[in-house]
């Protein structure tokens, strides 16, 4: 399988997860929506050295992870290509800010390298509880969340237009890359020679099909609206877990759990 | 009732891709459009959807195919696409299904008994909630067609609905065809087929009429295929 074609694997991957029926994965999309959304922004609101006050916040991706069956290899396998990149955020800070922050045993750790260490947990947190989200939530239903928060229809439309046409660019240019590869035998990738009318050709097609596809939904009634994401009733658990996961969240950011128990125990 | 007068189309000015085309299919007729590639089916299929506006008038059930009634016209045509990627853009043949429905206003569960009575109208039930990226080409074929029969369309326009099919999968597509008791008009290369399907042919060339006729009498009639570059079918064949 090559690149393209295992990218749209893991695509539709994804919408295998999103339609499992854990209990997480029935609750409301608004509520796990909103609850993510207050997550990450509590995740990043977090003080640049409080890395003891910020690991408490990884309970809950732990936790919500078990309860939607899901495991957390894949949530790092999936994402994989993101990952490095929100840990390369903050690589600068230790050659900045050297001052010792605090000491293990007789070594001095910098607060550069706290700082670090708080932005990648901070990315990672936030990258977790986003895969949670949409491994649990149909895209569907996401944007029907959206419509209820009176996201305007067009966003809505074009996010999830957006979502299906991605896979119809990956079919197209893992067909076109096929073709090449069968006519360029020993050549890795396509070669630079041939980017450009490569990348006209996958613009033109991916276009021509996905006129089609908008053709077929126009036939079949489209008009602008995905009416099968018709506004799911809230329920009482809903509520409960959204009421909770904010009870727990807040104090979490508001006192250092860790230090208030290190302090407990050991009489500081 | 389908009704073409006149009707003519361009892609680019001065080369009609149909011209003065006029014909008229029944209620409850099964009609085939033949003809070499290039010779206007695909064109004649996308003017009847209203996919394209041309010249000459265009009546679906009385309805004239205008962007005003477009919505209402649709509502009375089923398409199914030569490619059944193009089809199927949501992830299950379930969700594929209830897209047009819900479209014209029915309740998700409303449209859900309905898809599961064609699905069992078509012994397809297995299918409902497979995913279509793991579907067989017969498979989403055959999906395809249960899309657009669950939306309840007075009159089903297939375009190649044989292509790339094995035989079996291709005598189950034609079987279904058979069972349906809507207006048809088929357009295919698969002229077998259109003998199986069809009571009626009308050959296209140039994007105009050639010929129009019973499907016995024109299919059986090797001059007029071969002069419209196509061949007798396989079984009508010494």
């Amino acid at each position: 399988m090559d690149k393209l074609a295992k990218a749209q694997h893991e695509l539709r991957q994804m919408d295998e997860l999103a339609a499992g029926s854990s209990a997480f994965h029935r609750l409301h999309p608004l509520s796990k929506l909103a609850v993510t959304v207050f997550y990450i922004a509590l995740v990043v609101s977090f003080p640049k050295y409080d890395l003891t006050g910020l690991v408490v916040m990884l309970l809950y991706p732990v936790l919500a992870f078990q309860a939607a069956e899901l495991r957390i290899r894949d949530c790092f396998y999936k994402l994989r290509v993101v990952l490095p990149l929100v840990c390369a955020v903050g690589l600068a800070n230790p050659f900045f800010d050297r001052a010792p922050m605090l000491y293990l045993g007789s070594v001095s750790v910098p607060g550069g390298v706290v700082s670090m260490l708080t932005l990648m947990m901070k990315g990672v947190f936030s990258l977790m509880a986003s895969f949670l989200l949409i491994a649990t939530t149909k895209i569907d239903a996401l944007c029907a969340a959206l419509r209820q928060l009176h996201v305007p229809q067009l966003i809505t439309s074009l996010f999830l237009l957006t979502y299906r046409y991605i896979s119809v660019l990956l079919e197209e240019a893992s067909a076109m890359t096929t073709a090449y590869r069968l006519r360029a035998p020993g050549q890795k990738g396509v070669h630079i020679s041939a980017w450009g009318p490569f990348l006209g050709q996958l613009l033109l097609r991916s276009m021509d099909r996905a006129q089609e596809l908008y053709g077929s939904m126009l036939l079949r009634g489209y008009r602008g609206e995905f009416p099968y994401c018709a506004p799911q009733k809230a329920r009482i658990h809903d509520v409960l877990f959204f009421v909770c996961s904010i009870a727990s969240f807040t104090p979490a950011r508001l006192v250092n759990l860790p230090q208030l128990l290190g302090a407990l125990f050991t009489g500081g | 009732m389908i009704e073409f007068s006149n009707v003519t189309f361009c892609y680019e000015p001065g080369v009609p891709a149909v011209q003065n085309l006029s014909f008229t299919v029944r209620s409850g007729e099964s009609v085939g459009l033949i003809g070499a590639n290039g010779a206007g089916k695909s064109t004649l299929m996308q003017l009847l959807l209203g996919l394209l506006a041309g010249e000459g008038s265009i009546r679906v059930d009385g309805l004239p195919v205008e962007k005003k009634n477009l919505a209402a016209v649709r509502r009375k045509i089923g398409f199914v696409l030569q490619d059944s990627d193009n089809q199927l853009f949501m992830p299950t043949v379930l969700d594929d299904m209830v897209f047009g429905p819900c479209n014209y206003g029915l309740s998700r569960a409303q449209a859900e008994r309905r898809a599961d009575e064609v699905l069992a109208r078509l012994n397809l039930s297995h299918l409902k909630n497979r995913y279509n990226h793991k579907l067989s080409g017969g498979e989403k074929r055959m999906a395809a067609i249960a899309t657009i029969l669950v939306m309840a369309p007075s009159i089903i326009v297939m375009d190649e609905p044989t292509t790339a099919l094995d035989p079996v999968n291709r005598r189950a597509v034609i079987n279904a065809v058979n069972g349906l008791s809507q207006t048809k008009l088929i357009a295919s290369h698969d002229l077998d087929m259109i003998l199986d399907t069809c009571t009626r042919v009308i050959v296209l060339s140039h994007g105009e009429i050639a010929a129009d006729g019973p499907a016995q009498t024109i299919l059986r009639d090797q001059a007029l295929l071969e002069a419209n570059r196509l061949e007798l079918p396989l079984r009508l064949q010494k």
